[in-house]
């Protein structure tokens, strides 16, 4: 019996599903089951940049039921070389509902509501509430707490990501069983710019990661990194995992029911 | 004692290195190794500490593999590795 981290019911495969996903379910410990686990979730994404682009497009592909995609914006010629749901012809049109169009060609049997405006203190609740677990892929920090915050008081999973020139992080919070975002990052950070050095080939590599670890916590597959911060550097490939602590005084944790 | 300091991320450029290597006194703390490897380098030392010498509270700092929930009072151990990583929110 496959014991996911999230609460979604599993939904019964039609033969064209089984046959799409074939392959995956031939892996011990996942099979039919694992896969009607996936079609029965919802996960939310926030952001379709060079991040969440290849999280939508592999979760799409594995045969999530629904995608939540926040995204606010036209693409701009800067995008292209890491946002891989979009194409050149899709410049000065609306992002979200380019990726939506790209994922429903992959996938056409999943269900996506495009939501044209990032994840904030506003729509935080709704959206986070919505999904059985969401996927953090937000370039700016304030994002991430309204994201982190709402899916806390709701027991929802987080998978953590970030990039910076050739080094990225990978996390997974699961509320009250590892520690928070806050407990890690406290308060927003003052050094964090908007705009950062990044190639694609190096957000897809981290995206892909963060889209497994939201396979394996949506079907209960192996030892996602709960607790436990990957940190790869691209520029000499060598990778470290920390044991993270939380923090004693963090204010979110601490609202916790002892 | 000897450490070894890694860098990551905006410290690794801040640093233009990606570790150093310090002898410390024994019974130090982590604060006064992360001010001792970032004399000198003003860029270095904004990123990492505040104006009065605390490690920010957004840096992540571990001791070998363990990150620590109280760096500014940790006291350091012979031989760790100190791993020091400002946050990073690229999408
Ligand atoms: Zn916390």
């Amino acid at each position: 019996m496959l014991q996911p981290w999230t609460k979604q019911k599993p939904r019964t495969l039609t033969e064209v599903e089984k046959a799409t996903y074939e392959w995956q379910t031939w892996l011990p410990g996942f099979g039919v089951p694992g896969q009607e686990l996936l079609k029965g979730a919802t996960v939310l994404i926030s952001r379709l940049g060079g991040l969440g682009s290849p999280v939508a497009f592999e979760l799409a592909a594995a045969g999530v039921g629904k995608l939540i995609l926040a995204h606010a914006g036209d693409l701009k010629p800067s995008d292209l070389n890491r946002q891989i749901l979009m194409d050149h012809d899709g410049l000065g049109k609306s992002r979200v509902e380019a990726a939506k169009r790209k994922l429903l060609a992959l996938n056409p049997r999943m269900e996506i509501e495009a939501v044209a405006a990032n994840l904030s203190q506003e729509n935080a609740t709704e959206l986070v509430g919505a999904a059985d677990l969401v996927v953090d892929c937000a370039p700016l920090f304030q994002e991430r707490f309204a994201m982190h915050d709402a899916a806390f008081r709701m027991g929802k999973p987080v998978v953590e990501c970030a990039m910076f020139a050739l080094e990225a992080n990978l996390t997974v919070v699961v509320p009250g069983q590892t520690p928070c975002l806050r407990c890690r990052i406290p308060e927003i950070p003052t050094h964090w710019k908007r705009e950062f050095p990044v190639f694609g080939a190096v957000s897809g590599t981290v995206g892909c990661l963060a889209a497994m670890e939201a396979i394996k916590l949506l079907s209960g597959l192996g030892n996602p990194l709960l607790g436990r911060l990957l940190s790869l550097d691209l520029m000499d490939m060598s990778t470290t995992t920390l044991d993270l602590l939380p923090r004693a005084d963090c204010a979110l944790c601490r609202t916790i029911p002892s | 004692m000897k450490i070894k300091i890694e860098f990551l991320a905006q410290a690794k450029l801040a640093a233009g290195r990606s570790s150093l290597s310090l002898d410390m006194a024994e019974g130090c703390t982590v604060a006064a190794a992360i001010h001792a490897a970032t004399v000198g380098n003003g860029a270095l030392q904004e990123l990492l500490l505040t104006e009065d010498g605390k490690i920010h509270p957004w840096v992540l700092v571990a001791m070998d593999l363990q990150s620590l929930a109280d760096p500014n009072h940790q006291v350091l151990n012979a031989d760790v590795t100190l791993r020091l990583m400002p946050p990073i929110s690229g999408g």
